[in-house]
């Protein structure tokens, strides 16, 4: 376990990279030789806790503001999954040394068919991601299938195959749409058995760095905000001088500290090995809150920015694009037909009242 | 998820064995007196639990976090949150314990004279005396500057107490009390203002009750001319200001607001085992969020207790986001398990009488939630004057 002075250096660290370069690849190289992007292999001798990880994530978010690495990261996570062999921990590391960004799509109800059952079709299968730089180097597809794990290295260049580019404000918004692409399910690259418990920790770790950017996200919004009531004056007085204005902020930080503790709980959990069931459902609550959280302070501090935020001279301009686009894009990961497979019915109906 | 699972919400990875061992041992000796409590749930009126606390208290229980040399166990504040917790899961109220331990006892454990701790740490931690806080006046609530009883200093070493404490609770059940008066008005209003532990059951001292929308009525105590001795006074006289507010934060760790909102979701979660609910899926989703809600709250206040025992002292706008957030999540919680109780249903089940009742209670206590040691508003300024402003 790392001490709290090596993890308080990580965090500068981290928040250091994160406002210096705005390019994923760079900053995977940067995290590279801090040997962060290993934390997922026990046995490679380094023992980074995801307290330390979400905080990698929050910096994300609060300074640069991108899903990608997010996907890569939750592609190490099913590498990392247990019960691999280190042949298998051999060949994500060396997918991890090359800094290839890698996405990995899950899907829980691949059927198996032909007469010696060895082939499947993939059903049409969308799924979005923001992609501001670069672009995908390695898609994985994740199946669960007769108790066992199965991970595939999917084509890029296969016809069936596509990526469409959606320009949704300034951002550009990936789909990737698959249809119709066939798999032998004798050429997994990764196998592994009793998954189900396995690959639910493997989703709520995903949502955790989801939520630990959306968290980022908040604290970047509020610091704009502080900033800008502090200095703007209205009526000859500044605008933090209003009893209505410091009460809207005071209550966005008391959500923002719950929601940054809600994501330190999580990651202890996770950390501790806490049973498993409470903590799929606490993820999932988790990162639903936290997409409310940012629905709250988006548009308040938008607010109380006042007209100076609608215009590209301010800061909160950009983030406030910027969430636009990354809460269509979790919430419909949220709610595409794999996640309906992992989240519980009564969930689904609370998502249905407050998300869709 | 969802019916019988409230197990859910334990963390039991916050906690080391030997807190472990400690919650165990705790249970076991709860569930022991399982008799006793019942009986005392069943009375009419405010609830008086006194009888229990001494139960709990020759266990060294009640106020474990304390030394041993002054009733406790020597463990954590951690294991204080257990009790609190664990009295919940049993229906065990708290309000007098959290008086006399939490707020009073442990602000003598920390600012008190070491006379002052032998005389009076061991009967508290026993539960052989008892302490109410006799802080607000009619016109001084959150604002404590605005204090205007007054102490005079007579010169011999006591102190002459005239004045009148009003909406305290549990006053009527405590031998003593923390009382907060003015004894100096030539100093500025922060100035001024002494600590005194002061008696109750003395002739010089009245207490009338005062209707109150809670089971537990506020008090009106009257003092006529108390003669305190000077060795009463908590830290240094007129220094008063300076003691509750490094104090504050005792008041403010949410771990009383926890507790309620523990029951609470518990209490949601027995109507839906009992089918008194008017849509099961609209319930079951409320105890999600709310469970879910529940965990990070405790998350939260157990991590400020794992501080407290740390650096023995709490940034201001941790306190005030403890007790701003619980209290207003308390009091929405409430709200929204009303809105889906079947109260016909509820009302034709014999077993469910408790829990109407209970429920009924809830409704009532809300204006408290968001009102007690601290408003909401006064907590959002407590964070504003912290965290908004540039350096």
């Amino acid at each position: 376990m790392y001490t709290q002075p090596i993890k308080e250096a990580l965090f500068q660290s981290f928040k250091f990279i994160c406002s210096k370069y705005s390019n994923d690849k760079k900053i995977l190289n940067k995290l590279a030789e801090y040997e962060v992007t290993e934390y997922c292999f026990p046995n490679a001798g380094y023992d980074l806790t995801l307290d330390v990880l979400v905080e990698l994530f929050s910096a994300l978010g609060q300074y640069y503001s991108t899903s990608n690495l997010i996907n890569h990261f939750f592609s190490l996570d099913c590498f990392a999954l247990p019960g691999f062999k280190a042949n298998n921990y051999k060949i994500a590391k060396e997918t991890l040394n090359e800094q290839k960004l890698t996405t990995c799509i899950y899907i829980n109800d691949l059927h198996f068919t032909g007469k010696e059952s060895t082939i499947g079709q993939i059903p049409s299968y969308n799924i979005a991601c923001i992609f501001p730089q670069g672009k995908i180097d390695n898609l994985f597809l994740a199946i669960q299938y007769k108790g066992y794990l199965h991970i595939y290295e999917l084509p890029l260049d296969d016809p069936n195959i596509k990526i469409i580019d959606h320009t949704y404000l300034d951002f550009a918004l990936l789909k990737i749409h698959i249809s119709k692409t066939w798999i032998n399910k004798n050429k997994s690259i990764f196998k592994i058995k009793n998954t189900s418990d396995a690959a639910k920790v493997c989703l709520a770790r995903l949502r955790l760095y989801q939520a630990s950017m959306l968290v980022g996200f908040g604290k970047k919004f509020f610091e704009i905000t502080k900033q800008y009531v502090n200095k703007r004056e209205q009526f000859s007085t500044r605008l933090i001088a209003n009893q209505a204005v410091r009460f809207k902020l005071s209550s966005l930080f008391c959500e923002l500290k719950l929601a940054e503790n809600s994501v330190a709980c999580l990651a202890a959990m996770l950390d501790n090995n806490h049973d498993v069931s409470s903590t799929i459902t606490f993820a999932e609550n988790m990162l639903i809150a936290n997409i409310n959280l940012l629905h709250l302070i988006g548009p308040a501090c938008m607010q109380l920015c006042g007209a100076f935020g609608m215009t590209k001279a301010s800061g909160i301009e950009y983030y406030y694009r910027l969430y636009c686009v990354l809460i269509n894009v979790i919430s419909y990961t949220l709610c595409a037909e794999d996640a309906r497979n992992v989240i519980s019915t009564y969930q689904l109906e609370f998502m249905s009242v407050n998300i869709c | 998820m969802g019916k019988n699972d409230f197990n859910s919400s334990n963390l039991d990875f916050i906690f080391d064995a030997s807190d472990l061992d400690f919650k165990y041992d705790l249970c076991t000796f709860l569930q022991s007196i399982t008799t006793e409590i019942k009986q005392i749930n069943a009375n009419v009126g405010e609830p008086d639990f006194r009888q229990i606390y001494r139960l709990i208290g020759t266990k060294g229980y009640l106020a474990p976090s304390w030394p041993t040399k002054y009733g406790g166990l020597s463990r954590s504040m951690v294991a204080m949150g257990i009790v609190s917790e664990e009295m919940a899961h049993h229906n065990v109220g708290d309000t007098l314990q959290v008086l006399s331990i939490f707020f009073a006892g442990n602000l003598i454990l920390k600012m008190g004279s070491t006379t002052q701790k032998q005389k009076y740490l061991g009967s508290l931690a026993k539960g052989d005396i008892f302490m109410s806080i006799l802080y607000s006046e009619k016109y001084a609530g959150s604002d404590l500057a605005a204090l205007e009883m007054q102490a005079i200093d007579l010169n011999n070493g006591y102190y002459e107490l005239s004045g009148t404490k009003i909406y305290n609770v549990k006053s009527l059940q405590a031998d003593y009390a923390l009382c907060a008066t003015r004894t100096n008005k030539t100093l500025s209003k922060y100035e001024g203002i002494t600590l005194f532990i002061v008696p109750l059951q003395v002739s010089q001292v009245k207490i009338c009750k005062i209707p109150s929308l809670m089971n537990e009525l506020f008090c009106e105590v009257k003092f006529d001319k108390l003669k305190v001795h000077e060795s009463e006074i908590i830290g240094k006289a007129n220094e008063g200001w300076y003691m509750l507010n490094n104090a504050l934060y005792l008041e403010r760790t949410g771990l009383d607001l926890l507790v309620k909102f523990i029951r609470w979701v518990e209490l949601l979660n027995t109507i839906i085992c009992l089918g008194c609910c008017v849509s099961e899926n609209k319930a079951i989703n409320l105890y999600n969020y709310l469970n879910f809600k529940l965990i990070n709250a405790k998350y939260y206040v157990y991590n400020i207790l794992k501080t407290l025992d740390e650096v023995d002292t709490l940034a201001e706008s941790t306190a005030a986001t403890a007790k701003y957030y619980l209290g207003e999540l308390s009091s929405i919680a409430i709200k929204e398990i009303i809105k889906l109780v079947n109260w016909r249903k509820i009302n034709n089940i014999r077993e469910a009488d408790g829990y109407s009742k209970n429920l009924e209670l809830a409704l009532r206590e809300i204006p408290s939630l968001t009102l007690a040691a601290g408003t909401s508003e006064i907590m959002l300024e407590s964070i504003a004057k912290n965290e908004l402003y540039l350096n």
